[in-house]
């Protein structure tokens, strides 16, 4: 592990011109995470299913990457594979390459990966209640994660940190309310303490699925505040993953959307709000509906995202694509995750360079300014 | 996927529509309490009542949204199982029509339910796992004897084009359709009966995106047709801006800010209705950081003993002693529409 990384931790915007600059210039920095052609199979009664379909993308150290797309399109179980909590022996890595901090991840023996979870890699989880032990106080679940990776610590001092840790994600009378068991606490309080056990052992990444989805708005804005500064604290690799293109666009530095198991697009948050290269990512804004915006006609994608059994050959979206216009090509063959005009960007579409004249008949559509169509 | 255009004439000759409709709203709430009493498992003796719904007055008249928001635990959903009479309102009147509903008896609610339908969050759950799902839109129908056999599957396939599905689906068991379907066949049984007035609860909540577009945009399309009038219950302010006229804002039972669409999310003057949505993120990276953000300090409180004077004081940033001692009445101070139930209600610049 390179504690130089920590030293300087850039913030939200220059980060992610570090990690764009470091893509274009053959990576100068080795990324904290490291995601290579993983493919995660399920073997169910109906045959065997691909959930992740050769998916690839990397986080640097500081950055935050959301993994956006709906339900079943393979996002967090991209993500439950980087510390192996893919659920055996139904589910399997079958292909790919893991690494954190240079380290690789697939084919640990589950003794090791215990000792990766929770320092090198830490998850938080949608539902918070549920992620803590019912029947232990929160404070003494986060000394047990504490003192499982430093055999070494003092159970006074443990408790001592785990105190700390409490008042810094905004635990109020800390030392007090460490004592209380999770149902004293609500769902908002219970997340918080949920990310000081994440970050305790100050991982080097750290991986929310769905982090704030099961709270209300005013908590949301809790925690989200406070996920900012525990990446900003640790340094970590921060994967975001959520469906929540309004958390995506206040949180996220790069942006990964995938659809049925395959990455479809990525690229900074800005490029994908206002000048998306995938019609799915485009379909995704149509659909929409904004706060600062009434007047604006919502325009769905027809039909509904597939199922794992029956994924569609060639562009798993095409059929549903408003660009394809019956081209076979889309049917036909896997458009590859290509780099597009707009410098290190990519895409997975046959007729990406069309996408720009397809932001324009959209946004006709919505009613809305062609020139910026996923702007109020 | 678009709903072709159903047939007004054909749907009126099978179910008789109670069409002798006064000017002014279909659905009045009054002074709405829905109080819920935990009794001591040791002692069997009451505890004091939590007051669920406290007070709660709205009307709706036709071819008009209403939006019910606010976070969870804040009554809006019991509110709407109390206008359905599903649970026994404490006090206040229900006018359906001009006719209070609060002391009719269960046969007499049949009869107003044909008026009044509701759709719920969780298709997968509001729906018979074990009936196909014509069977399920069919239901309805047969409860109040409207037509033979044919005439009840014409009018079910008929309802399965309205909401933008095909015959042949009628025939099919829930678990072979996704989310988006079922809520299609969800409103489709709550639309079986003609109804005047749709409540719905968090109809779009459990649904990814693209799909919620889709059925919002069907919503809209059919409230344009049959000219219904919409109780849409939600916490995600953005949809809520999108299909409501006028929106509700309510927090520990009461309602605290009421006006039309755009006095709300341009006027709001209740600090809840400010800090709720500068809460919500907004989809444009570009502002991100621009916007002033009120981040609330601390939790709901306990609703069976909630703060005295004004619910909301405790996390309020204006809050002062008159606000403990009396609960502000709901009133529009600043003379621009919206009405505020705070002291201290002013808009932000």
């Amino acid at each position: 592990m390179s504690l130089s990384k920590e030293t300087s931790i850039p913030s939200g915007p220059a980060a992610s011109a570090a990690g764009r600059q470091s893509e274009a210039a053959g990576s100068p920095a080795t990324p904290s995470l490291s995601i290579q052609n993983l493919t995660v199979e399920f073997r169910t009664p109906e045959g065997t299913v691909r959930a992740v379909d050769d998916v690839s993308f990397d986080v640097h150290a500081g950055e935050t990457v959301a993994l956006v797309g709906e339900s079943g399109c393979g996002k967090t179980m991209s993500a439950l594979a980087v510390p192996g909590l893919v659920p055996a022996p139904a589910g399997h890595i079958a292909a790919g390459r893991i690494t954190c901090e240079g380290r690789e991840l697939v084919g640990l023996s589950n003794r090791e990966l215990r000792k990766v979870r929770g320092s090198l890699v830490s998850m938080v989880f949608q539902e918070p209640a549920s992620s803590l032990n019912p029947v232990f106080t929160v404070g003494h679940q986060i000394v047990g994660v504490l003192r499982a990776h430093d055999r070494s610590l003092s159970r006074r001092a443990a408790k001592d940190r785990a105190v700390e840790l409490l008042s810094s994600v905004g635990v109020p009378d800390a030392d007090v309310r460490a004592r209380d068991y999770p149902h004293q606490w609500s769902g908002g309080m219970c997340q918080r303490a949920l990310i000081a056990m994440a970050i305790a052992n100050r991982p080097r990444v750290l991986i929310a699925d769905e982090p704030t989805t099961a709270l209300d708005v005013t908590i949301q804005a809790q925690v989200l505040e406070v996920l900012e500064v525990a990446r900003r604290e640790t340094g970590a690799a921060t994967l975001l993953i959520t469906h929540d293109l309004g958390v995506v666009a206040e949180m996220a530095d790069r942006v990964v959307v995938m659809y049925a198991g395959r990455v479809v697009e990525t690229a900074t948050v800005a490029e994908i709000f206002h000048a998306p290269r995938h019609p799915y990512t485009l379909g995704l804004m149509a659909s929409l509906p904004r706060l600062d915006s009434d007047t604006r006609r919502l325009v769905p994608i027809p039909g509904h995202p597939p199922h794992l059994h029956r994924i569609p050959p060639g562009c798993g979206f095409h059929p549903r694509c408003h660009l394809r216009q019956g081209r076979s090509l889309c049917a036909e063959q896997v458009p590859p995750l290509v780099e597009v005009e707009l410098g290190p960007r990519r895409s997975a579409c046959h007729f990406h360079s069309e996408m720009s004249d397809e932001v324009a008949v959209v946004a006709e559509q919505m009613g809305a300014d062609p020139t910026v169509v996923t702007s109020p | 996927m678009t709903s072709s255009s159903p047939t007004k004439g054909a749907t009126s000759a099978l179910v008789a529509t109670t069409s002798d409709a006064p000017d002014g709203p279909i659905l009045k709430v009054e002074d709405l309490a829905v109080h819920f009493t935990a009794r001591s498992r040791l002692t069997r003796r009451a505890a004091s009542p939590l007051k669920a719904v406290d007070g709660v007055t709205f009307s709706l008249t036709a071819g008009e949204t209403l939006g019910l928001v606010g976070e969870s635990g804040c009554g809006k959903s019991t509110t709407a199982l109390a206008v359905m009479r599903l649970v026994d309102p404490a006090a206040g009147r229900i006018l359906f029509n001009g006719k209070d509903l609060a002391g009719y008896s269960r046969t007499q609610l049949r009869e107003v339910r044909r008026g009044i339908q509701m759709v719920f969050q969780d298709p997968h759950a509001s729906l018979d796992p074990r009936l196909r799902v014509g069977a399920s839109i069919a239901e309805p129908l047969q409860i109040h004897n409207l037509g033979d056999r044919c005439a009840v599957r014409a009018r079910v396939i008929e309802l399965l084009e309205m909401v933008g599905m095909d015959r042949v689906h009628a025939d099919r068991f829930p678990h072979q359709f996704s989310g988006g379907q079922l809520q299609r066949v969800g409103i489709a049984r709550a639309l079986a009966l003609d109804p005047q007035v749709l409540i719905l609860d968090e109809p779009v909540s459990a649904l990814d995106v693209s799909i919620q577009a889709q059925i919002i945009t069907l919503l809209q399309d059919l409230q344009a047709e049959l000219g219904l009038a919409y109780l849409f219950i939600s916490h995600d302010l953005s949809v809520v801006r999108h299909v409501c006229d006028r929106v509700a804002v309510m927090y520990l039972g009461r309602i605290v800010e009421q006006g039309d669409r755009d006095g709300i999310y341009r006027r709001a003057s209740h600090p809840y209705t400010q800090s709720l949505l500068s809460a919500v993120p907004r989809p444009d990276p570009r502002r991100r950081g621009t916007a002033k953000r009120i981040v609330l300090t601390g939790d709901l409180p306990n609703a069976v003993n909630p703060p005295s004077g004004c619910h909301f004081r405790t996390r309020c940033w204006k809050a002062e002693q008159a606000c403990a001692k009396s609960s502000p009445e709901l009133v529009d101070r600043l003379g621009g529409g919206n009405r505020a139930a705070c002291h201290f209600a002013e808009t932000l610049t």
